[in-house]
């Protein structure tokens, strides 16, 4: 039997060493893998009772952290962090006013407020946008905040160190004096595909991000529970997207809210938020739509 | 993308968003109920529901 839910939560509870669980592809064998950046072996692993040890294979990998980058760090300028006259292709470089850090404004997204009102703006993450500093309203700022601003945050789903979450993200408006800073597209993406394609083990993607640009990537493990490291605290997540890099870094520092999208049919399959070594964390974009009731169409 | 409608007594060109969801646009009319079904139906498949005014890109120059 694969580990549940419960299970994969009680192993990264007991365990503070541990960064990653997630059960093999193939769930008749009823093996899982535990990742960690300490040296422990399965004598240190603490397993619930009904879990077969034997089961269980150990990785060594770095820990996982979220991909915003700190402002301090900016340096290098390429098509991806620099300033973008309207309307704006996102992919691109985005920074909530007074913030030391920034992320990736990630791809354009519309919903229906508890008015009925439409909106059109930015999906990127929660630790982009607010960080649990800004409140509703927020202005957003490309490529950084000596620009005018192209959006305000409008909603979030924050992130808790207390209980497992699922997603790390936020929307902004980009309606500014009466017209929309955005272009519908990514930038050297294009327009998606408004079908969400969920992730798939083995299936190939692809997102664009201020840091890395357009990059590719390997779904390897689906419904993952991962301790990410938020800088002042840690948080659990469960029901998350792995990828592993193909052919260079699929995601660096600066990329955290670009939109993973399906070589498959150009649709959004994640949420890119974390990553560590050559492997990137995405919430499952359709938790995200759900949240937040998005559509990925004009 | 453009689509001819016609009835026995007028033909009409319309204007219709290509990205309309022809199945959403129905429930949104069927809700909205007679005599108003028209009305919100058409508003919908233009990409005009919800009294929103559109999605309107700009064009500001920001980068000066």
């Amino acid at each position: 039997m694969p580990l549940t839910k419960q299970q994969m939560l009680q192993i990264m509870l007991e365990n503070p060493d541990v960064d990653l669980v997630y059960n093999d592809h193939d769930t008749t064998l009823g093996t899982f893998h535990v990742q960690t950046s300490k040296r422990i072996t399965h004598h240190d692993l603490r397993l619930p009772e009904d879990v077969d040890p034997t089961k269980c294979t150990i990785r060594k990998a770095p820990p996982f952290h979220t991909l915003e980058l700190q402002r301090v760090h900016i340096g290098h300028i390429n098509t991806f962090n620099e300033c973008q006259d309207e309307p704006i292709k996102l992919g691109t470089q985005i920074q909530p006013q007074g913030a030391p850090w920034v992320g990736t404004a990630g791809c354009p997204v519309s919903w229906t407020d508890l008015n009925m009102e439409r909106h059109w703006g930015i999906l990127s993450n929660w630790h982009v946008f607010c960080g649990g500093r800004y409140d509703v309203g927020h202005p957003q700022h490309q490529p950084t905040d000596d620009r005018p601003a192209c959006a305000h945050l409008f909603a979030a789903t924050p992130v808790d160190a207390a209980k497992p979450n699922n997603t790390d993200a936020a929307i902004a408006d980009a309606l500014v004096d009466g017209f929309h800073s955005i272009d519908w597209s990514i930038l050297d993406i294009g327009r998606l595909n408004p079908t969400i394609s969920r992730a798939a083990v083995g299936g190939y993607y692809r997102k664009v991000g201020r840091t890395t640009g357009l990059t590719h990537a390997r779904c390897t493990a689906i419904n993952v529970t991962a301790r990410i490291g938020y800088g002042d605290f840690e948080a659990i997540f469960i029901e998350q997207d792995l990828f592993e890099d193909v052919e260079g870094s699929f995601s660096a520092p600066g990329d955290s809210g670009s939109t993973i999208v399906c070589d498959c049919n150009g649709g959004p399959s994640s949420l890119l938020f974390a990553g560590g070594g050559n492997q990137t964390l995405g919430n499952p974009i359709q938790l995200v739509a759900d949240k937040l009731n998005l559509r990925f169409d004009p | 993308m453009q689509i001819m409608v016609q009835s026995d007594k007028a033909k009409v060109q319309l204007e219709i968003d290509a990205q309309a969801d022809w199945t959403s646009c129905l429930i949104t009319g069927l809700v909205a109920a007679a005599p108003c079904f028209l009305e919100a139906f058409m508003k919908c498949i233009q990409g005009g529901d919800g009294g929103s005014t559109g999605f309107k890109p700009g064009d500001r120059e920001r980068c000066e």
